[in-house]
């Protein structure tokens, strides 16, 4: 699913934030203009493809977001909004008002939620009155970037604002190039273990995790890996592919955290299938560099059947950044 | 052969004609039925002719309009929020929403409805046209292959486009003196509606109508585009020429190149359109 960023502003300033790249080095105040999302839809629709994801900075920022909503509604795309939730009354009370026509399976919401008690009062406030609002079409999602997290708060949302019962769990990974917080490999196996905390909170809930890219499988024993395939049906991904973000300038790039890794106009390319290939191609060569984070990863039977994808680039790419260029040359950012 | 005749929605002005097809010019649109059920008495609707002076969304579209040809000029079309609830009823009808160049975000407002569904025609009045603009737009209504709903004057050039002879789009407008004539309440007849407005008449009553071809100021009139061929440095030596035909002549110098490479671009566009059209298969049917 392509995500389409409306704007770069956001409301927020999140230590973890993998967008921070591609915010430092791009105009604050671009927008997407009417024009330019004409033709990204044109593009995802002769793709084939019917699903797009609205991102930011924070989207709801753009001043033309319900139109924007509305009219991809109009053209039979199938909209995921990823927000913080953060946003005035007044545009709240518009989009409650004219989203709620909207079906709930052609619209819904991602609100990236950080821990409240790490929040300032009147953030989370916002963040409580866009979920009392939306929640019903509300997926909650988390990033984890220290190892003592806590998502106690996701499950009291979910219950007290009838979030869907799935969680997006993300961990936070390294921009190559830039000093962000993100979760080092040899903390990842302690995060994995305080996730699994939360099991007999989540199964009592029936709340389904669900893994962002850059999970590995091994970080799972088969006890963790037998819970999480019967919570989920066995829908869990240990991936890293290119998620494919364009930006209101046209711009095009594989991920955020891989937002100066061959970044391109969307101009250059005649469908999604040619950008997705494009990255996909770019990534490839980089995993017969380095197979994976793990030095395992280069001889691993399960990222060789496709079944793990060996975490995310981002790390690999960073460990590129100090050594001679003696690589491949498309691999260096 | 038979004209048809662009009047304005006076009663006593189409009770004088019989047997022709009529382009009745009017300001309301909510009198389209009327005009329906006056003029297809004797004549027949080739199409209402709605010059409103409001926005797009400001029109309650109606069910009951659905077979009636509307070519509508609007001001401007409104809010998009306000416009998306009209949409169900608006692709139903057979309609031409006509925007101004002059107007804020036209190109953008076009893309956006023909995206939609929506027919669409450019009205290229300003005299310092952004002819960019215009080719950015030709190249979205030609080139574009996400389905969209035809964006006037290119779809109807790049469809009648023949390299060897001229295309005449002022079709779209109503303005070609090989097809429509324009007539005031008073019956007099001109070729065009600037030269109504002028009072340059052809012919000073309906009567006069059948025999017009014969007409000295017709046939003056109808040939006077051989002039841009003696003036040294006249359109007629553009290679748009076979498009454009001296339309926009009156443009400042400045213009003339850039207008010149539109309308090449768009002759273009139209080999690469009927390409396409010969492409297509037609099986045979059961």
């Amino acid at each position: 699913m392509p995500n389409i960023l409306l704007t770069q502003r956001c409301v927020r300033t999140c230590p973890y934030c993998f967008a921070k790249k591609h915010m430092s080095e791009s105009l604050s105040d671009d927008m997407l203009s009417w024009k330019n999302l004409i033709y990204i839809a044109d593009l995802i629709e002769n793709s084939g493809e019917r699903n797009i994801s609205l991102l930011g900075g924070e989207p709801t920022l753009h001043p033309k977001f319900i139109d924007f909503v509305i009219y991809l509604i109009e053209r039979n795309f199938n909209i995921v909004v990823f927000t913080s939730g953060i946003m005035s009354e007044k545009l709240l009370h518009e989009a409650s008002t004219i989203l709620a026509r909207v079906p709930e399976e052609r619209l819904s919401f991602v609100c990236n939620l950080n821990d409240p008690k790490q929040s300032p009062i009147a953030e989370n406030e916002s963040v409580k009155r866009f979920l009392e609002r939306f929640g019903h079409r509300t997926s909650g999602g988390f990033n984890i970037y220290q190892k003592n997290f806590d998502i106690g708060f996701l499950f009291q949302y979910i219950n007290r604002y009838g979030l869907k019962r799935n969680v997006r769990l993300g961990m936070a990974h390294p921009i190559p190039g830039l000093k962000n917080k993100f979760v080092a490999i040899e903390e990842m196996r302690i995060i994995i273990e305080r996730l699994f905390s939360y099991a007999p909170t989540m199964e009592r809930l029936r709340i389904k995790p669900g893994f962002d890219c850059g999970f590995t499988m091994c970080l799972l024993n088969d006890t963790q890996l037998g819970w999480l395939y019967r919570l989920t049906g066995g829908t869990t991904k240990f991936g890293c592919g290119p998620a494919i973000d364009i930006g209101p300038e046209m711009s095009v790039w594989s991920c955020f955290p891989l937002s100066s890794f061959h970044k391109r106009s969307v101009f250059e390319f005649d469908s999604m299938n040619e950008i997705r290939h494009f990255y996909m191609e770019l990534h490839k060569k980089v995993r017969i560099e380095v197979g994976g984070i793990f030095e395992e990863c280069d001889d691993c039977k399960y990222r060789e059947e496709g079944s793990c994808q060996g975490g995310c680039l981002g790390h690999i790419l960073s460990r590129f950044q100090n050594e001679a260029n003696i690589r491949m040359p498309e691999i260096y950012v | 052969m038979k004209r048809i005749l662009v009047c304005p929605f006076k009663e006593e002005l189409i009770s004088q004609i019989n047997g022709k097809a009529l382009v009745i010019c009017l300001d309301d649109i909510y009198k389209i039925e009327q005009v329906v059920d006056i003029v297809n008495n004797h004549n027949k609707l080739h199409c209402a002719l709605i010059n409103a002076k409001y926005s797009l969304t400001a029109i309650s579209f109606q069910n009951n309009w659905r077979d009636i040809p509307i070519a509508l000029y609007v001001s401007d079309m409104g809010s998009f929020l306000e416009l998306v609830p009209k949409l169900p009823v608006l692709r139903q009808l057979d309609i031409r929403i006509y925007l101004s160049e002059n107007i804020e975000h036209t190109y953008t407002n076009i893309m956006l409805l023909s995206s939609l569904g929506i027919c669409t025609g450019l009205v290229i009045d300003r005299i310092n046209s952004d002819w960019e603009a215009i080719n950015d737009l030709m190249h979205y209504a030609i080139y574009g292959k996400s389905s969209h709903a035809p964006i006037e004057p290119f779809h109807y050039i790049a469809s009648n486009y023949n390299k060897n002879k001229p295309t005449d789009f002022g079709s779209v407008y109503f303005e070609n003196p090989g097809k429509y004539l324009h007539v005031n309440e008073a019956g007099n007849v001109a070729l065009s509606d600037k030269e109504l407005q002028s009072e340059s008449f052809v012919a000073d009553s309906l009567n006069q109508l059948d025999n017009i071809e014969n007409s000295p100021v017709y046939i003056e009139r109808i040939n006077a585009w051989r002039e841009y061929f003696i003036k040294s440095d006249g359109c007629a030596y553009c290679q748009g020429w076979r498009v454009c035909l001296g339309k926009f002549s009156d443009r400042p110098d400045s213009q003339k190149k850039e207008c010149e490479k539109f309308f090449v671009d768009l002759m273009e566009a139209s080999e690469y359109f009927q390409s396409r059209q010969q492409e297509k298969k037609n099986l045979w049917q059961l």
